[in-house]
């Protein structure tokens, strides 16, 4: 389920003093209380922030804290900043419908522990990355989409973008896009046509699941 | 014997007064001609060739006002090698024509509606669209980065991110199809064969060509009825501007022209062409006729001015009583010319004779009238009478042919009766000493005479053959299989025959409304030999809702990142070359773990030929890969915008193809393959009128034509 995730910004855990690393952690808090902004883009890209905040916090915990310690940091912040079951409903398209409410159920947390558990395997150390969030937004139909960069101290930037869309009255991200341009959930849907083609819905349980345990290491019960 | 003194006195007057007849004739044939050039016309219309009061013929004819859309039209079918350049061939085209208001005053492209751009995928059937549309979304990693950069550096981007998508052992599977295109145009742009990659193939796969490889342009041009192709200087128009479209230049996109105006200005040129030819083939060949049978100039030119007084008259005759001929009874001057001769060669073979016996010039004429006149009378009369019961048929192309035939053979009875003598007369024919005739035949006539029975045994032993062929001999209905096969319009149709919307045998029926059009569409669909019906109705496509949410939910996939963006600017050769060399680097490391169908190393070759490759294969690459890419993002934005369709949603260019102002439904009909005979034909049209007997339309045209001849 990564054919165009942001793991390619994880950089092997540099040896990194303590002391730089508050440093760091102290830098980007104060880039991203610089970043919020008043008016519309605010309301729309301050979940953002708080998502690349949260990040930065498991980044610089790294391998060093346990992987459930990190997954409970990071949990609560995607759950509040992602439309989860939009994304997992766009991932799986009009099949969706033809699951019974159990099936849903299930793949729902599945999907959810498999989410933030790429996160946090993903975002496993810190090496002096910046997250930048563009000024304005991309306007697409009734979406937004807010820019960001991800950019390491030497090398090249990423672009990430996030598509946001307005759900129970904030502002929730429905797709990130590689580049700008390559949509994560497009991507899964490719992937998941064919596993539900093999099994249906109990094949993409059983794939969530297997997934999460390799990221987690054994560690999410 | 009052018409043998009669006819005798007639011919001893002209004697007398050569001078005067001659004259007459002359002035006569001036005055005829004059008004025969003024007033007589020539219509290549086939429908002028039966009574205008026939049901089938008022069903045509009220048809055709009601849809003048479809009358009078020249039709441009365009195909190509990838569907963008048909679209654009037939896209310009209409424009040019459009914009040419002086030549033509009506210009369409039934298939290149907003309409169909929008509401196309909701005509395919579940299946189809949905495998489309997952076809579409295991492209948008090229259509994101591509939205984002149009150009060769940005498919170069999403080759990489894909690669490296690959590389974690991503399924790269779905993207084989794109994958396998941009390497075989990449590959021969650096070969310096490029062509544009057509991004519909690409995106649609075979439902690129679903709706056929033809489009199609329609147009009205302004016909110019002094000339005798009343199209021809607008197919010229349009042949010109074709021919300067871009992909008809390069050899790519052909545009072939046929419809009703190309087809009858074919006819006529064909008709022309030979008159003419059969104008001098028998005027040859009667001059050689005629001095075998009188051998004397003088007699010569005085029979062929006969002949020339005749056809002029009857010209005048044809003038007056008709008015205009049609494709059949334009056949009469040759009829006229054919059988005319023989009267006035009976006469003077007759007057050479008698020249012979008698003892000068004036006594032999009068032995000829007496001998002669009543002879030719009676072969005119009958001649005359048969050309003329053809007159009742409703057949009116026959019918016109008989009345001008047959009063021409009493116009050329009475010239060979006066202008005839006169001319001999001034003529003076020398005396011929000896015995008039063949003298080598003579054996002949005694070879006959004792045979005459095996003779006889043979010929009724033939006419009994015959008789027993008779039945075999079919009527051919099929009005297209008496023009000519080789002219362009006629073979363009023969090559769409197979296309079942471009069939020429149709069957048009008008219904009160759009709801009793679908009742008799439904009950037409059940016929055997009925292969599809369309009316507005089928404008509507079925099982919307499912479909919709199907688009609706692609575009809920896709909807982001295909929102317009503006676009950088265009690459320069350097920048592609570096956006080559990144890609390159991101691919090669992952070149191990990836498998040899994807393509992935074959690419990987394109891309260190491009960073090595000159400016000049460089910009043709930007070219080749992106020439047709902005126009295939709009349309797909188009589609994916797909909105409910009702009766009341379809454009009015569309609808008024199919609606009456009144409210009155077309439905057309398109018969199986099997009913391309004329038995098929016939039997096609019988079960469409079982159902609905106002039929009208070519297929019906066709048959009730068939059935007027033979009746």
């Amino acid at each position: 389920m990564d054919v165009f995730d942001v793991g390619e910004c994880r950089s092997s855990a540099a040896s990194l003093d303590r002391r730089t690393l508050l440093r760091l952690a102290v830098l980007s808090i104060i880039a991203a209380s610089g970043l919020s902004r008043p008016g519309a883009a605010s309301v729309v890209t301050s979940p953002i922030e708080q998502f690349y905040a949260a990040l930065l916090q498991v980044m610089r915990a790294g391998k060093m804290a346990p992987f459930r310690q990190r997954y409970d940091v990071l949990a609560p912040v995607i759950d509040q900043t992602f439309d989860l079951e939009g994304i997992l409903k766009s991932s799986v398209g009009l099949r969706w419908g033809a699951l019974s409410s159990e099936e849903q159920l299930a793949l729902k947390n599945a999907f959810r522990r498999f989410t933030i558990s790429t996160y946090v395997s993903n975002f496993d150390s810190f090496s002096g990355q910046r997250f930048e969030i563009q000024p304005g937004l991309r306007p697409a139909g009734d979406d937004q989409i807010v820019q960001t960069r991800i950019v390491p101290v030497s090398g090249e930037a990423h672009v990430l973008d996030y598509v946001m869309r307005q759900v129970g009255g904030t502002w929730k991200v429905v797709d990130v896009l590689a580049d700008g341009s390559i949509s994560r959930v497009a991507a899964q849907r490719s992937e998941i046509r064919g596993i539900f083609a093999t099994g249906g819905g109990p094949a993409l349980l059983d794939r969530l699941q297997k997934k999460t345990a390799e990221l987690a290491g054994g560690q999410l019960p | 014997m009052r018409a043998e003194r009669l006819l005798a006195g007639l011919i001893e007057y002209s004697r007398q007064h050569a001078w005067a007849v001659v004259l007459a004739g002359a002035l006569l044939a001036a005055i005829a001609g004059f008004y025969a050039a003024g007033h007589l016309g020539l219509s290549s219309e086939t429908d002028r060739l039966f009574a205008a009061n026939l049901p089938w013929r008022q069903r045509a004819a009220a048809f055709k006002a009601e849809f003048p859309q479809f009358q009078n039209l020249l039709v441009a079918v365009i195909d190509a090698r990838e569907p963008e350049e048909a679209e654009v061939t037939a896209t310009t085209l209409a424009e040019s024509l459009a914009a040419d208001q002086a030549h033509f005053q009506l210009v369409q492209r039934p298939d290149g509606s907003t309409f169909f751009r929008k509401e196309g995928m909701l005509f395919l059937d579940g299946t189809r669209l949905e495998s489309a549309l997952d076809h579409i979304i295991d492209a948008q990693p090229f259509l994101g980065e591509l939205a984002k950069d149009p150009s060769a550096s940005g498919l170069f981007a999403a080759l990489g991110l894909l690669a490296v998508g690959g590389e974690r052992h991503a399924d790269l599977t779905p993207y084989r199809a794109a994958l396998s295109a941009f390497h075989n145009s990449i590959a021969a742009t650096i070969a310096g064969q490029s062509h544009p990659l057509s991004w519909t193939r690409l995106l649609a796969g075979d439902l690129a060509d679903e709706a056929g490889t033809y489009k199609f342009v329609l147009a009205q041009p302004r016909l110019d009825h002094t000339q005798l192709q009343p199209g021809g200087t607008a197919l010229r128009v349009m042949r010109n501007v074709a021919n300067d479209l871009e992909f008809v230049k390069s050899g790519d996109a052909r545009v072939r022209i046929t419809g009703s105006v190309a087809l009858a200005d074919e006819e006529f040129a064909t008709v022309a062409q030979g008159a003419v030819e059969g104008m001098v083939a028998s005027t040859l060949l009667i001059t050689l006729w005629l001095f075998l049978a009188v051998r004397s100039w003088r007699l010569i030119v005085s029979i062929l001015l006969t002949l020339a007084l005749g056809l002029v008259l009857t010209l005048f005759f044809a003038a007056v009583a008709v008015g205009t001929l049609n494709l059949v009874s334009v056949g009469f001057g040759i009829l006229f010319v054919g059988i005319a001769v023989d009267f006035a060669i009976q006469f003077s073979v007759r007057y050479r004779e008698m020249r012979r016996v008698k003892s000068d010039a004036a006594a032999a004429m009068a032995a000829t009238g007496r001998r002669a006149g009543v002879q030719i009378l009676v072969a005119a009369a009958a001649t005359a009478a048969g050309f003329l019961s053809f007159v009742p048929t409703d057949f009116r192309g026959v019918a016109e042919l008989g009345l001008i035939a047959g009063v021409g053979m009493l116009i050329a009875f009475l010239c060979t009766m006066t202008f005839l003598p006169a001319m001999i007369t001034l003529c003076q024919p020398s005396y011929e000493g000896a015995e008039i005739g063949f003298g080598w035949a003579v054996p002949l006539d005694e070879i006959i005479r004792r045979h005459r029975r095996r003779l006889l045994a043979l010929f009724f032993a033939l006419g009994g053959l015959g008789i027993f062929l008779l039945p075999r001999l079919a009527f051919d209905s099929n009005p297209l299989h008496t023009k000519d096969s080789t002219t362009e319009a006629m073979r363009t149709l023969d090559g769409l025959r197979d296309s079942p919307f471009a069939n020429p045998f149709t069957v048009d029926i008008v219904t009160a409304d759009p709801a009793s059009a679908a009742a008799i569409s439904q009950r037409l669909h059940d016929l055997p030999l009925v292969s599809n019906v369309l009316s507005i109705n089928s404008f509507v496509p079925a099982d919307q809702a499912p479909k919709l949410a199907l688009i609706a939910d692609a575009r809920n996939l896709l909807g982001a990142t295909l929102a317009p963006r503006p676009a950088p600017a265009r690459p320069t050769p350097e920048q592609i070359r570096t956006a080559a060399k990144v890609a390159l680097g991101r691919i090669e490391p992952a070149l191990s773990g990836l498998s040899e169908g994807l393509l992935i190393p074959a690419l990987a070759d394109d891309l260190r030929g491009l960073a090595i490759a000159p400016d000049s294969v460089l910009l043709a690459l930007g070219r080749t890969l992106t020439r047709f890419l902005p126009t295939q993002l709009d349309r797909l934005r188009d589609a994916l915008e797909a909105q409910p369709v009702t009766l009341q949603t379809i454009p009015p260019e569309l609808a008024r193809d199919w609606l009456l102002p009144d409210g009155r439904a077309r439905i057309q009909v398109l018969p199986k393959p099997q009913a391309s005979s004329s038995r098929g034909l016939t039997e096609f049209v019988a079960q469409v009128e079982a159902v609905a007997p106002d039929a009208a339309g070519s297929a019906p045209t066709v048959v009730a034509t068939s059935a007027t001849i033979v009746a």
